[in-house]
């Protein structure tokens, strides 16, 4: 049994009577696409090689190429797929955004991310109008507003998330997880 | 020129620049691409090839192709057909 086949036994475990269906690209590094269903609700899986999971919602408007949401480890992914098809929710796509306007859609003030961050309004303002900052500091602006930095190198057609920059913590899950 | 079909289609119509890296990205751009050599299926005729997500498209010898929506029971539904330069699609038999 390979590991898609164990992914697609663990979603099996945690949601009995789902059906699901595996799909394998020509290439054995991937992508593989698992698709699952609980007769109302489908989700679509795509696993590639280094880029971990994607996860979109069925049916899908998106003939863009990316899914709209990704997860590195096959757990966060059960329990995500799990929520999906027991409430009905739909993925979200994620968009190219600049700092403020993500801050804005996360709905927090300057004045609050300064106080998160140990820093004055003023400062925030400023770091909103750079062109470049350390990847600490980017990630502490992006985990204060509610999310989690990932980098991403690309080569032609493979992508590879660069961990070297994870805090310990998340390095060590990584690990694990792969 | 199923590729020139589909550029086509979205450069009139979404106004989103073309991106020659879109397969390797994580981050949908809101464009529509044509099928993409990576994401061909493994053993299916006529060939076949995955959008990222619930698409999928085959593609017959004479050129003609069906683009599918995957729903949300894995039933397909098509959602675009275009002909062959012969005038038939592989559908026709």
């Amino acid at each position: 049994m390979d590991h898609i086949e164990e992914i697609v036994r663990e979603i099996e475990k945690r949601m009995p009577g789902v059906r699901t269906r595996i799909e394998r690209g020509e290439n054995s590094r991937g992508p593989v696409w698992i698709d699952v269903t609980n007769g109302k609700y489908g989700v679509a899986i795509e696993w590639r090689q280094g880029m971990g999971f994607g996860l979109t919602s069925l049916p899908s408007d998106n003939l863009g190429e990316a899914s709209d949401e990704t997860y590195d480890s096959a757990s966060e992914l059960s329990e995500r797929v799990e929520e999906l098809l027991s409430t009905g929710q739909r993925t979200s796509p994620p968009k190219e955004a600049l700092l403020k306007t993500l801050r804005e859609h996360r709905r927090v003030s300057q004045d609050t991310l300064a106080q998160l961050m140990g820093v004055s309004q003023p400062n925030i303002s400023r770091l909103e109008r750079r062109i470049d900052m350390s990847i600490r500091t980017l990630r502490a602006v992006i985990e204060a507003i509610g999310g989690r930095l990932e980098i991403v190198a690309r080569f032609g057609d493979d992508a590879v998330r660069i961990t070297q920059f994870d805090e310990p913590e998340a390095r060590a899950g990584s690990r694990k997880r792969r | 020129m199923m590729e020139e079909a589909f550029d086509e289609i979205e450069d009139i119509h979404s106004g989103i620049i073309k991106n020659p890296d879109a397969a390797s990205t994580t981050v949908s751009d809101g464009r529509m691409y044509p099928p993409h050599p990576s994401f061909k299926l493994r053993n299916v005729e006529p060939p076949t090839y995955r959008h990222r997500g619930g698409h999928k498209t085959v593609i017959a010898p004479n050129g003609s192709f069906r683009i599918f929506r995957i729903e949300a029971d894995l039933s397909e539904t098509i959602i675009f057909e275009k002909h062959g330069a012969d005038g038939k699609g592989y559908w026709d038999g």
